[in-house]
Formats: structure tokens, sequence, C-alpha cells
């Protein structure tokens, strides 16, 4: 029997093998980008929002820790040491400044010749620098007040020495010949004398031991009184 | 035509660009204000930190102080001046010199003083003058200053006048200056 199937003007498709194409997918680089850049974009996104609310959170924190540190601060105590300081301060202040009358005295007895007199002495502080003195003097001549003057002048206290207001009285020609003064001579003037203020400190004679209520005059007494000698000679010339 | 997987990827791109500019950049600007804000906090929590613990220092810097110092400072600096007390102490203390009593009184503060401005960063105390006239003689007088110098508040002498009496007496004339802790100074802010 002779095959059909060939003799047949329809040409008939034979059984043919498919090929299995193989997928050729393109991955374009503009693809590539979008992706990456979609899904890069979605995830900063979400990064971004949790990162801002976890640095919310810590901005809050802060804000809570400063309000308890401010909230600590004790505005009572503040006041309190404020006080103390500026009162202490001042004191020390005062203190610094402080100067002793005693001294003064001390050292005009210690510079005082023998042969001056003082009528009235006048003092005045002016503003924490110095004391100005004018000391009325009686003396038996010019001599003696040019010493007295030199005397002031080196003591170690005294800032500045003036001599003013010279006057004389009771003085004749043989009184300078014989270096012999009558009785009734007299040169009197006023010296003007500047003490600075830090050269007459006033010093605590305890420092060490706590200041007693009172202080006897007897204590005082034995402190301030010169030596014998100097008293001697301080007694002659005192005022 | 534009192919769909194009059209896609165009639309991603045009919705990545607009979430960064509306969103991240906002954000980025956003967080390092707050971050700014944190390190600002920061700092003033350390200053009121340092405050705190000096503060508390001092404190106990002045609770260390005795009550007896403390006493012995407002007596040497009280907030007022009793003028009364004043005028006292200065006939007690005339009396222990051993000279002779014949006044004392308040002047009233010594505006001089108070209105000139001070140098001193801490302020001035307010000054308060009273007058002393007393009689005695030198040896006296001397031992009235040095009680008045050991005084346990100060009385600083401003003015003195001394005058030879008759008989070796001398008279004094003395202006005399005590201090009052100055409170206004207090109210200044920015002293410590």
């Amino acid at each position: 029997m002779a095959d059909l199937s060939n003799s047949s003007f329809i040409p008939k498709q034979g059984p043919v093998k498919k090929r299995r194409r193989s997928a050729s997918r393109k991955v374009y680089f503009f693809t590539m980008i979008c992706y990456v850049a979609f899904f890069a974009t979605l995830l900063g996104s979400a990064g971004v929002y949790f990162y801002g609310d976890l640095v919310d959170r810590q901005l809050e924190d802060e804000v809570i820790a400063l309000n308890n540190e401010i909230s600590s601060f004790s505005e009572t105590d503040m006041q309190r040491v404020r006080e103390f300081d500026l009162r202490l301060q001042q004191a020390n202040d005062r203190l610094n400044k402080s100067a002793s009358i005693v001294s003064i005295f001390n050292s005009l007895e210690a510079a005082t010749i023998n042969t001056v007199s003082l009528n009235s002495l006048s003092l005045e502080r002016e503003n924490d620098e110095l004391f100005t003195m004018a000391v009325n003097i009686d003396t038996d001549s010019f001599d003696s007040t040019i010493f007295q003057r030199e005397v002031y002048g080196q003591n170690n206290t005294v800032g500045s020495i003036t001599i003013e207001s010279l006057q004389s009285s009771g003085l004749d020609s043989s009184t300078l010949d014989d270096n012999d003064e009558e009785d009734g001579a007299e040169v009197s003037f006023i010296a003007e004398i500047e003490i600075p203020i830090d050269a007459v400190p006033y010093v605590p004679r305890r420092v060490t031991e706590p200041v007693s209520e009172t202080v006897s005059a007897e204590e005082i007494n034995e402190d301030s009184v010169p030596n014998e000698e100097r008293a001697e000679e301080v007694n002659q010339n005192e005022l | 035509m534009i192919a769909k997987g194009l059209f896609t990827q165009i639309i991603m791109l045009v919705v990545s660009v607009t979430i960064i500019v509306t969103f991240i950049q906002p954000k980025f600007v956003e967080i390092t204000e707050v971050q700014d804000n944190i390190a600002t906090y920061q700092q003033k929590r350390s200053e009121v930190l340092s405050v705190n613990s000096r503060l508390a220092s001092l404190t106990s810097s002045l609770e260390s102080v005795s009550s007896d110092d403390q006493r012995k400072l407002f007596d040497y600096l009280p907030d007022k001046v009793d003028s009364i007390s004043v005028v006292r102490d200065l006939y007690l203390i005339t009396n222990q010199a051993g000279l002779f009593y014949n006044d004392a009184s308040f002047s009233g503060p010594n505006k001089s003083s108070a209105n000139t401005k001070s140098e001193n960063a801490y302020g001035d105390p307010e000054p308060y003058s009273f007058s002393l006239s007393v009689e005695g003689t030198y040896e006296q007088i001397k031992v009235l200053f040095a009680l008045l110098e050991s005084n346990n508040y100060p009385l600083e002498v401003r003015d003195l006048s001394l005058t030879k009496k008759e008989g070796g007496f001398l008279s004094a004339d003395i202006n005399l200056v005590t201090y009052a802790y100055d409170t206004t100074v207090n109210e200044l802010d920015d002293r410590i």
C-alpha cells in the first residue's frame, strides 16, 4: 500500500522539533538606575523618618534633663551664698583700709624733738588714701623749726611735710648772737603733714586667738605705751 | 509611543525625586536643627550642672563657717547701724579709757561717701557718721583710739581735732564712721 501521506497536495507539517528560545532579557542601565533610586529613596525615607524620631526623643530627653537640673538649683542657697560673699568682701575691704591713729601718734612722738610743743592738732582722712594733719607747733628758735621739719621729713610714716604760717615773737639780735634764747622767745608754725594710710595700717594684736568681747584699758595701755625712755621723751614733748 | 516599562521607570524616578525633595531633604534639615538644639541643651545642662556643683561647694563652705565667726562678721558689718547702740558703745569706750565724756551723737548717713561711685566690684558698705567729744590726758586719748581700733565693728576716725586745755588736759572732737552692709549691691545680677 502506498504511503498516502506524501501524496497529498496539501503540505503537511512534519514533526518539527521546536527550538526552545533561550530567554535573553536585556537589563538596561536606565532601568537599573530607576529601580535602585526608587528603592533607595523608599529605604532612605524610612531611615530618615525613624532617625528623626530618635533624634526628637533625644531632644525631649535633653529638655527633661535640663529642666531637672534647673529645678534642682536652689535660689535660696544662691542668695545666701551671694549675700555672705558680698558681706565678706565688703568687710575685708574695710579691714584692708583700716588705719591706726595710735600708730600715727607713736610716729609723731618718735619724730617730735624736745624743744617743740604741740598746741593743737587736726587730722582728716581723705578717701581711704591718706591722712592730712595740721599740727600747730610752738618752739624756741628757727633752728628748732628747721630741725623739726627735717626730723618729720625723715620719718618713715610721713609722706610729706610742709611748714606754713611761720610766726615769731620775742626774738631780738642778742638771741641770735649768743645762741641763748630768751624765755619769752617763741616761734610758732603749722606743720602740714601727709601720712599715707598704707604707712599706718591697723594690725590686730592677737591674730590667732579669738577676739575677746571687751578689751580692758590696762591691756591696751600695756601695748600702746612706749618704753620708759621713750615715755620720758614723750612726756616732755606731750601736747 | 512610550513603552509601558519605560513609562513606569520614569514614574519611579519622578516619585523618587519628589520624595527626596519634599521629605528627605527637609527632614535632614530638621534633624540637623534638632541635633544643634540637642548640643545646645547639653551645653546648657553642663553649665547648669557646674553652677549647681559650684553652689553646692560654696554652700558647704558657708556652712563650715562657725556660727561664732558668722556672728562676728554680722557684728562687723550689720544690715543696719543702730545709732543708739553705737552712741552707747562710744560712751562705754570713753569711760573705759578714763576720759571725760562730753557728747556723742549720730550725724547721719555719710552722704558724701555714699554718693561717690564705688571702684570696688562688690560695692562699698554704707557709711554712718558719729561725732564724739571727750576730754582727758594724751595717754587716755591714745587708749581711746586703741579701744576704737580694736572694737568689734569699725569705728574709723575721719576727722580729729585735738586742742590743749588748762591743766595739761586735751579736748578731742572726733568724727567717726561705721558701716552697714550695702544690700543694694545684692540686686545686681552680674556680680558672681
